[in-house]
């Protein structure tokens, strides 16, 4: 039987065109349970925002978010008592009307992954999710944080709670007593998910911020993936530093790859690192870089032991490895403007693809997510990759972060996010961003693909 | 002034050119302080079982690691087992031996970490006391070791009585018994355990600990304060395998263009052979009547067309396409050897480790395709069409082969090697479609070129089991020497055992007799 010949599928798109087959079949809902304060919405959006960077469809639905709109000024933690059943009705009209949503952003907008964030602490409402997700076919993991320690709950209530729209005209006392209060409203009838009457359930109870672990019943991968990045997560206060590589000799000619060393002011940009960094006073920092010769040679300046990732190499251009722009655009002008049509999929003949890059860098963020303070000396679309992670940026914007040489971003977690401080350590460099031009049809003239190419010698 | 920098010729890694020698990992190191994993159950709780299937994947992802069996010291000891009888509690001086037979394994274990280069010793016993890992925890104490738990707790008695039938009834304690007779004799050997067995308990007196319980085999985890890299990845493993019985089929695509040629890497496409098997492969599989199987290829053309031949679904990986030959991709050997003489022959010094110029070596491959293997674990039935290379890494997984012969293992075309997990280990049959290709293995003697008969060939290799440790005898002479932990006057009273204590229940069979119980050692099981 002659088949027919099969076409390089690298820009078609199919559903396993992906560099690793999407494991979700069934959606899944991840339910969060928990009494308020426990970082329920702090593991939902960090768990959202790892979930879409390694390509699976994730959305957060906050009950919370419902309520407010709902109930457009709240006044007091007298809202939250089981007693009061005006308030009550309105409480459950939000989160069926959340899980309306949950199932729209399923059917409508393949979403594969739901993370629904509210307490969900009577086994009543976890039974109504379990229906609800039966009939629907999807399938349910739970994750519950359990803690009891005063210092924590104080320390995360003044984190996220003061800046809450519920205490936006309260001062701080005022906010932390209501607060609690609103706590003790649902104390009293939380049930935790029960180790015997839930044994068929999926779950992780997360103890004491990641100190124990109890996980029931993984069904599949995703719930396997989910667990293990839970398990790897912290909340110690820590810096991440991203820098790319000192300025290096083919960074000067334009030429995009390879693996020479760095130019003088390259070497001048690694002292000014190594300056920098021990004026950050940082306790035990890690050092990370690629393989190649020139984030070696940036570490080298620093006199402290480094660690070396192959998995931050630069991204393999394959046939375009080492090649200008222009030439690029002379060589292969398909390629060319194949790539600046979906610069995120678009795979260098032999070589790689940002898709590609993510999942490469994928233990790299595992791994940094474990550690504690750890400056990464790496290239500029790995950095925009990791940085992509860590702000939570889309794939179309991701090509297209402004990763400048001679520059350190410091990163450092805060409340539901990150904070970013810039650092240009005053060395002039090349510019090597390449903006999308106005033009990306195969039929554009080189002038209109080379209209955003950055100088060089 | 920062250090001069010179790649190193075989990994391609650029170190300080005084330090040229040292060979570098893919990844960073992560397990400075070595770590002592200890097994804590039952017997026929899947200790075992679990010890060496992390110890295979430990060695393969580059840990070194190895597994240290007190039960097989305690054979060496006692030449002959009798019965149960030697497990009682009460037989002092079993006790005694059984505890000799600890502290060898545990000092073995000091040296493999310490002298040996190992950077994981896995501590393969019951432990089922406090007293025990008590001991066991100041020793890692005293070592800078680090302690993890794994303990296994099962009550389901058709689990219990399927692992002694797989494993207990076949080992050499039992080798001149019937199955029946081992099975009662092995249920009343655990239940000299059940009753000095304390759990891990979570709450009070191990809520300090790092360990993780597995419950009914992988239904539930508990996990308790994982303190580094290594633990989380032993943790990720140990909730990722599972014990259903299924098969894992291996194959390479069908024979390609560039294959013909003698060309390495490329993205060609299959050759008139190569589609013959490919139909070849899709009777093969309808023939295997499997339920449910999934089929995985790489992202390269020749894997995918062999796929395509199959009419069922598949999922790309790109991870599976093989090794980047970097700047020898698409040459022939005899082309690398005139272009590149120097790396043609640095690639035969070390295979293993060599790294094509900006290309690839198998130990990036093994990196790459640790998620292959993750992903394995958890699946059922498996075909998996790859490459050579990859082939390679993935067998040596399987059949737990070393990183120095992994590069070196037959992976032929248009032969399927189908894995079914048994006992502690991997049965491996190998298939040949019978469809002609040519040789791509190089350096082995010429195969025997198939013949155009209709029958297919099964080799059926025996099963395999991880490399023999080396039991050092425990060294029950040399008492003399200082053990493991100070004694409390209190026990100097108990009596010497003596060979008239130990019991004789089989005729002919004669327990070694132990010349120097001399020592009082603290009572524990």
């Amino acid at each position: 039987m002659e088949l027919p010949q099969l076409e390089h599928t690298r820009l078609r798109r199919h559903d396993s065109a992906a560099s690793v087959p999407q494991f979700c079949n069934s959606p899944t809902m991840i339910v969060m349970v928990g009494l308020p304060a426990r970082g329920k919405t702090y593991i939902s959006k960090k768990l959202t925002r790892y979930l879409n960077w390694i390509g699976v469809p994730t959305k957060m639905f906050n009950v919370g978010q419902y309520r407010r709109e709902a109930v457009k000024i709240y006044k007091n933690f007298e809202f939250f008592k089981p007693d009061n059943e005006e308030a009550m009705k309105i409480r459950k009209a939000c989160a069926a009307a959340a899980l309306k949503d949950v199932a729209l952003y399923f059917t409508k907008e393949q979403g594969q992954v739901a993370v629904f964030d509210a307490t969900n602490t009577t086994r009543e409402r976890r039974a109504i999710i379990l229906s609800f997700a039966m009939e629907m076919g999807y399938k349910v993991f739970f994750v519950e944080s359990i803690c009891d320690d005063p210092e924590i709950i104080a320390e995360n209530i003044r984190q996220v709670k003061f800046g809450s729209p519920d205490y936006a005209d309260r001062d701080i006392d005022e906010a932390m007593e209501d607060f609690t209060q609103r706590i003790d409203c649902y104390r009293a009838s939380y049930m935790p998910i029960d180790d015997e009457k839930d044994r068929k359930l999926s779950y992780i109870k997360i103890f004491d911020v990641g100190s124990r672990y109890l996980v029931n019943r993984v069904q599949d991968h995703i719930q396997s993936r989910i667990v293990y990045y839970l398990m790897n997560i912290h909340v110690t206060p820590r810096s991440i530093y991203l820098s790319r590589h000192g300025e290096s000799e083919l960074n000067l000619l334009g030429r995009i790859g390879g693996d020479t060393g760095l130019s003088p002011r390259g070497q001048k940009y690694a002292s000014a690192l190594a300056t920098f960094i021990k004026g950050q006073k940082i306790i035990d920092l890690k050092v990370w870089t690629s393989h190649m010769k020139r984030t070696v040679q940036t570490a080298e300046a620093l006199g402290v032991q480094y660690e070396q990732w192959k998995a931050l190499n630069e991204i393999d251009a394959g046939v375009c490895e080492e090649l200008t722009y222009e030439e690029i655009q002379e060589n292969f002008p398909e390629e060319f403007a194949l790539r600046d049509q979906d610069k995120y999929r678009y795979r260098y003949p032999k070589g790689e693809s940002y898709e590609d890059l993510v999942h490469r860098l994928e233990p790299v963020i595992m791994e940094l997510e474990r550690q504690e303070n750890v400056l990464v000396i790496c290239h500029q679309a790995v950095m925009r990759c990791l940085l992509a992670y860590f702000l939570d940026k889309p794939a179309d914007e991701l090509p297209y972060l402004r990763c400048p040489l001679h520059t350190v971003l410091k990163l450092t977690p805060i409340a539901y996010g990150c904070k970013v401080e810039s650092f240009f350590l005053n060395i002039e460099a090349v510019n090597t961003h390449r903006e999308r031009p106005l033009n990306v049809n195969i039929t554009r003239n080189p002038e209109e693909a080379l209209q955003t190419v950055p100088d060089h010698i | 002034m920062p250090r001069e920098l010179t790649q190193n010729r075989i990994q391609k890694i650029w170190v300080p050119t005084k330090d040229d020698r040292r060979r570098a990992g893919g990844a960073p190191h992560f397990a400075n302080p070595p770590t002592v994993i200890v097994m804590v159950g039952l017997p026929a709780r899947g200790k075992t079982y679990m010890s060496r299937k992390l110890t295979r994947y430990l060695n393969w992802i580059g840990m070194p690691t190895k597994v240290f069996n007190v039960g097989e010291y305690r054979r060496e000891a006692v030449k002959n087992y009798s019965s149960y009888d030697f497990f009682k509690p009460d037989n002092e001086c079993a006790v005694k031996i059984r505890q000799q037979c600890a502290l060898a394994a545990l000092r073995d274990v000091r040296s493999y970490l310490k002298d040996e280069g190992g950077q994981v010793a896995v501590f393969d016993a019951t432990n089922t006391t406090r007293e025990r890992r008590d001991m066991i925890l100041k020793f890692g104490e005293e070592n800078d070791f680090k302690i993890f738990f794994i303990e296994s707790v099962c009550d389901d008695p058709s689990v219990i009585a399927s692992n002694i039938m797989e494993v207990k009834v076949s080992c050499p304690d039992y080798r001149d018994c019937n199955k029946t007779e081992a099975m009662l004799d092995f249920q009343k050997r655990i239940e000299c355990y059940k009753k000095s067995y304390q759990p891990l308990d979570p709450d009070q007196y191990d809520r300090d600990l790092s360990f993780i319980k597995v419950i009914d085999v992988g239904r539930r985890f508990l996990v308790n304060r994982i303190q580094d890299h290594i633990q989380s990845k032993i943790v990720y493993y140990l909730m990722n395998i599972h014990v259903q019985p299924r098969t894992i089929y291996l194959c390479r695509h069908g024979e390609s263009t560039d294959n013909l040629k003698g060309r390495v890497g490329g993205d060609a496409g299959l050759s008139p052979h190569g589609k013959q098997f490919s139909s070849a492969l899709a009777r093969f599989v309808e023939e295997q009547q499997l339920k449910d199987l999934k089929v995985w290829t790489s992202q390269l053309c020749r894997s995918i067309q062999t796929a395509e031949h199959l009419g069922v679904p598949y999922e790309q990986w790109k991870a599976l396409n093989e090794i980047d030959a970097g700047v020898c991709e698409e040459m022939t050997y005899d082309e690398v050897k005139e272009k590149f003489p120097e790396e043609f022959a640095l690639r035969d010094e070390d295979k293993y480790y060599y790294r094509y110029p900006a290309g690839e070596s198998y130990q990036d491959l093994v990196q790459r395709v640790e998620p292959v293997i993750m992903e394995l674990e958890r699946q059922e039935n498996v075909l998996v069409i790859c490459h050579q290379a990859v082939m390679r890494c993935l067998l040596a997984y399987f059949l737990d082969k070393s990183a120095d012969e992994m590069p070196y293992l037959k992976c032929p075309l248009h032969t399927v090697l189908k894995l079914t997990p048994v006992a502690y280990g991997c049965k491996v049959e190998s298939i040949s479609l019978n469809v002609e290709a040519v040789n791509t293995h190089r350096e082995r003697p010429e195969e025997v070129k198939r013949g155009p008969g209709t029958l297919i060939r099964r080799n059926s290799v025996t099963p395999l089991t991880s490399p023999e440790s080396n039991i050092k005898k425990p060294r029950i002479d040399d008492l003399d020497e200082a053990p493991i932990q100070e004694l409390p006057p209190s026990v100097s009273a108990l009596a010497l055992c003596s060979p008239s204590h130990i019991p004789l229940t089989l005729p002919g069979q004669n327990l070694m007799s132990s010349p120097g119980c001399h020592d009082i050692l603290q009572p524990c099981q």
